[in-house]
């Protein structure tokens, strides 16, 4: 079930209207229904998947938190981690690994038919339950929670059907504490929760699924492109997959809000970052935090000897990062490629510097930096996007050196007008978190801004129901 | 089992539902106008009006799927005819007149797209209704070797209407706030609905004046308004036919030699017919004088035309079955004014082929009637008719 689609819409009145009727227990396991028929609407057998992940660390959890011995708790925690990691392993990795193992043992000149790829479907959102749920287990061996008794409680946070597909990636410290508590419906979270839904559908249905067409058309025909073409299709790239994924969490954010639960943010304007440190503070925030958490942080950080460690540290982290997009070696390019664009702050004694503040948003004296900032990504885009690392350096070299417009071509101005439009409201609403946290104007102003969008997601957008970027991954 | 809403749960509602009712209104009002104009009705209701009503009417949707396998194939099995034009859009202007008042009609014309189609015609002609004869159209292109064998008529015909799709719902409110900003344009097309009481228009195409009619066949209504004005021929397609036979796009490729395979096909199809006592005309509809010009004398479709032009005849006559080759008007006395584009005729220039036809010795076995050409003959020489119209 996609959120922009009309089954969800009817789902979720019925939830709303049938949440608010029921006590905080009943509450919980009418959202594991809700949730389990909203993953279900997809492929009910994956469904298993999602019920073994939360036996395994709800009862993993338990026996790590009652064993003093840190061998054992350990022992428990790898237990955890393998079954977890596994289980998307096998869904998402197999037939990647045996085909790169493949191609490099042919490149040896020995063969290696007896290994074969699996005709295994990716089961949506795996790898965004199965963090989720390695987070519970993490946080309890480093004695940051304590496990829950309640499995109904664990199961919601598990299956959350508003974050399950494509997050943001919620701790246990911070969700599932609130599967424990009565929630009480407050009608201005309410309210926003509506804005954020508003402002994601038109983000995705608007602008997103609008680039989503010359994206796919000149990507799907690289060498006829011209590098203006190129071009104009990656800047749409990096616009088409920040609303797309932006948008989604935009709407996770505010259901959860009209449910009474609070998720965390995901997104805080990351193209306005004035540097790649800071980027990355504001650009899929759950998943870099955890990344952060669990992989950065437990290798040294930037806690090291020295800078080469500290490099090493972040390469590895970007590259796993990367390899959590995908199973194909142009994600892991561009995770490496996000690491290569930290070096000059590792070696620059003004490192510290790089790291902003969410609350210190740019300005107008930013812009230059904001540019390079985004150029960089952008290039990054480029191996994300393309089929193979072979052709992200084809359509980088045609972009740099190609540089004839053909008079019929169609430079797509219209599509540049509603970036703009994206552009110029996010600046200056770049102190919300909410882009479209317009409480401070008067009734009148807020309801024209609300009929307006309602009206060019009617007029603009495309419901042809493309699913959201992120469900692949 | 349950609690209350609390007060702060029903005030969001109220608030929530007074947001929405205006907007509720407004749409209430767009689907009222998507409905009025014919766009959104179901092809159902199209084909019950069109066969129990005798208003005219056309039928033209704009904005959402024409559905035009299942409006044909269900207008056919509604009307349940004597004679069934099938073909692609080539024969879309052979009118009932031709026929009437002695045989029953209906064209299907533009239900064949390729000879596959011809497949599934035939199962459905097997399972349903079988009409006493079928005027076959059979074009050019559907012969040769590089022709896609894709049928697209048995699928057509399962597919779920999209006027009950809300998407193509939406799609006619965008239409129509387009149309609010042109109130001139808006007034014109509704213009037609609301004042003209003997016919009925369904579709945005149908307001306009270009649709199907109760028989099948189709009305170009804005290419007969500039006929009207101007009778110099003008290729209105888009790209021109003559262009796509010089650059080898679209149905014409180059170097695409006869395939005589595709001819067993066709002969499959005839040899049902002739089993189920169905008569066939078969018929190769006209082109203009430089598309067929083109045809004869380029190196890239020679080809084809000459096995097209020798062989189609015999398939039919093993059935004992007329074949009538139109593809050069001049030999018909017919000139390009006649026709819409390089490989539309006019419904003139196709009623005066079937004067053609008539006048063969072999039909006069095919049709129990031998009023029918006198009849024509009598709509021909009409005053009112003329070389784009013919006034029945």
């Amino acid at each position: 079930m996609l959120f922009n689609s009309i089954e969800f819409v009817i789902f979720f009145i019925l939830v709303f209207f049938i949440y608010w009727k029921l006590n905080r227990k009943k509450q919980n396991i009418f959202i594991i229904i809700c949730s389990y028929i909203f993953y279900g609407w997809w492929d009910w057998r994956f469904l298993t998947l999602i019920f073994i992940s939360t036996i395994v660390d709800f009862f993993l959890g338990k026996k790590i938190y009652q064993n003093d011995s840190v061998k054992v708790r350990r022992i428990y925690l790898t237990l955890s981690v393998l079954i977890n990691i596994g289980i998307l392993g096998f869904f998402k990795y197999f037939n990647f690994f045996v085909s790169s193992f493949q191609e490099i043992f042919y490149s040896l000149g020995v063969s290696v038919d007896s290994l074969t790829t699996l005709n295994v479907i990716l089961p949506v959102g795996i790898s965004f339950y199965t963090f989720q749920t390695l987070s519970y287990s993490i946080e309890i061996y480093q004695k940051k929670i304590s496990p829950t008794k309640s499995f109904t409680e664990f199961m919601a946070f598990v299956s959350f059907f508003p974050q399950l597909v494509a997050g943001p990636i919620e701790r246990a410290s911070a969700l599932l504490s609130q599967f424990a508590k009565e929630r009480i419906f407050e009608i201005h979270k309410a309210i926003d929760g509506c804005r954020q839904i508003l402002w994601g559908l038109f983000k995705k249905i608007v602008i997103a699924d609008t680039l989503a067409l010359i994206v796919n058309n000149v990507y799907g025909g690289v060498n006829e492109a011209s590098g203006v073409q190129l071009l104009i299709a990656t800047i749409f790239f990096a616009f088409q997959i920040y609303c797309d994924f932006s948008g989604y969490s935009d709407i996770a954010i505010g259901t959860s809000r009209l449910l009474g639960i609070k998720l965390s943010r995901n997104f805080a304007y990351p193209y306005f970052s004035r540097n790649i440190a800071e980027f990355w503070r504001r650009w899929h925030i759950s998943l870099s935090t955890w990344f952060r958490d669990y992989i950065f942080i437990p290798l040294g950080g930037n806690h090291v000897s020295n800078n080469y460690k500290y490099l090493f540290n972040i390469l590895i982290t970007f590259i796993l990062s990367g390899l959590w997009h995908g199973a194909n070696w142009t994600f892991i390019f561009w995770g490496f490629l996000h690491g290569l664009y930290y070096v000059p702050y590792i070696f620059s004694t003004k490192s510290k510097k790089a790291y902003k503040s969410l609350d210190e948003p740019a300005n107008l004296k930013n812009i230059p930096k904001i540019f390079v900032t985004f150029l960089f990504v952008l290039i990054g885009w480029v191996f994300f996007r393309a089929d193979s690392i072979g052709q992200g350096f084809i359509i980088i070299g045609k972009i740099f050196s190609d540089f004839s417009i053909n008079a019929t071509e169609n430079l797509h101005l219209d599509k540049f007008l509603i970036i703009v439009f994206l552009l110029v409201v996010e600046w200056f609403q770049r102190k919300y978190s909410n882009t479209l946290d317009i409480s401070r104007f008067n009734l009148i102003v807020r309801r024209i801004i609300y009929i307006v969008l309602i009206i060019l997601i009617i007029l603009l957008g495309k419901f042809n129901y493309t699913p959201f970027i992120y469900f692949q991954f | 089992m349950f609690i209350k809403y609390t007060k702060s749960i029903k005030y969001f509602i109220s608030k929530v539902f007074k947001f929405f009712l205006p907007i509720i209104f407004v749409i209430f009002i767009f689907e009222f106008m998507a409905i009025y104009s014919g766009e959104l009705i179901p092809i159902e209701y199209v084909v019950k009006f069109q066969n129990n009503s005798s208003l005219d009417s056309y039928y033209g949707r704009k904005i959402i799927d024409q559905e035009f396998y299942k409006y044909k194939y269900f207008s056919f099995l509604a009307k349940k005819p004597d004679i069934l034009v099938v073909g692609s859009s080539r024969v879309m202007q052979i009118r009932e007149g031709i026929f009437d008042p002695y045989y029953s009609f209906y064209n299907a014309g533009g239900i064949i797209q390729s000879l596959s189609d011809l497949n599934d015609l035939e199962i459905l002609l097997e399972n349903n209704y079988k009409p006493k004869y079928i005027i076959l159209g059979l074009d050019i292109w559907w012969f040769g070797q590089k022709a896609e064998l894709e049928s697209g008529l048995n699928e057509g015909i399962i597919e779920k209407d999209s006027a009950y799709n809300w998407k193509s719902h939406l799609a006619v409110y965008k239409y129509l706030i387009k149309l609010l900003f042109n109130p001139n344009e808006l007034f014109a097309i509704f213009n037609n609905q609301l004042l003209d009481n003997s016919l009925g228009y369904y579709g945005f195409q149908a307001l306009e004046g270009n649709g199907f009619r109760n028989d099948g066949s189709f009305i170009y209504e804005n290419y007969n308004k500039e006929m009207e004005v101007n009778d110099a021929y003008v290729d209105r397609e888009t790209p021109p036919i003559i262009d796509r036979l010089k650059n080898g796009s679209k149905q014409f490729v180059f170097d695409n030699d006869f395939d005589k395979l595709k001819l067993s096909i066709l002969d499959k199809f005839l040899k049902f017919c002739k089993n189920n006592d169905i008569k066939v005309i078969g018929m190769a509809p006209p082109f203009s004088t430089e598309v067929y010009k083109e045809l004869n004398y380029s190196i890239n479709y020679k080809n084809l035309l000459i096995p097209y032009q020798e062989d189609l005849p015999k398939v039919f006559s093993n059935y004992g079955f007329y074949f009538f080759d139109a593809s050069d008007i001049t030999k018909l006395g017919l000139n390009d004014k006649y026709m819409y584009d390089g490989i539309h005729g006019t419904e003139t220039a196709l009623a005066k082929i079937f004067k053609i036809i008539f006048s063969s010795e072999i039909i006069e076995n095919y049709f129990e009637n031998n009023d029918l050409l006198k009849n024509l003959q009598e709509s021909i020489d009409n005053s009112m008719s003329n070389y784009y119209m013919i006034d029945w």
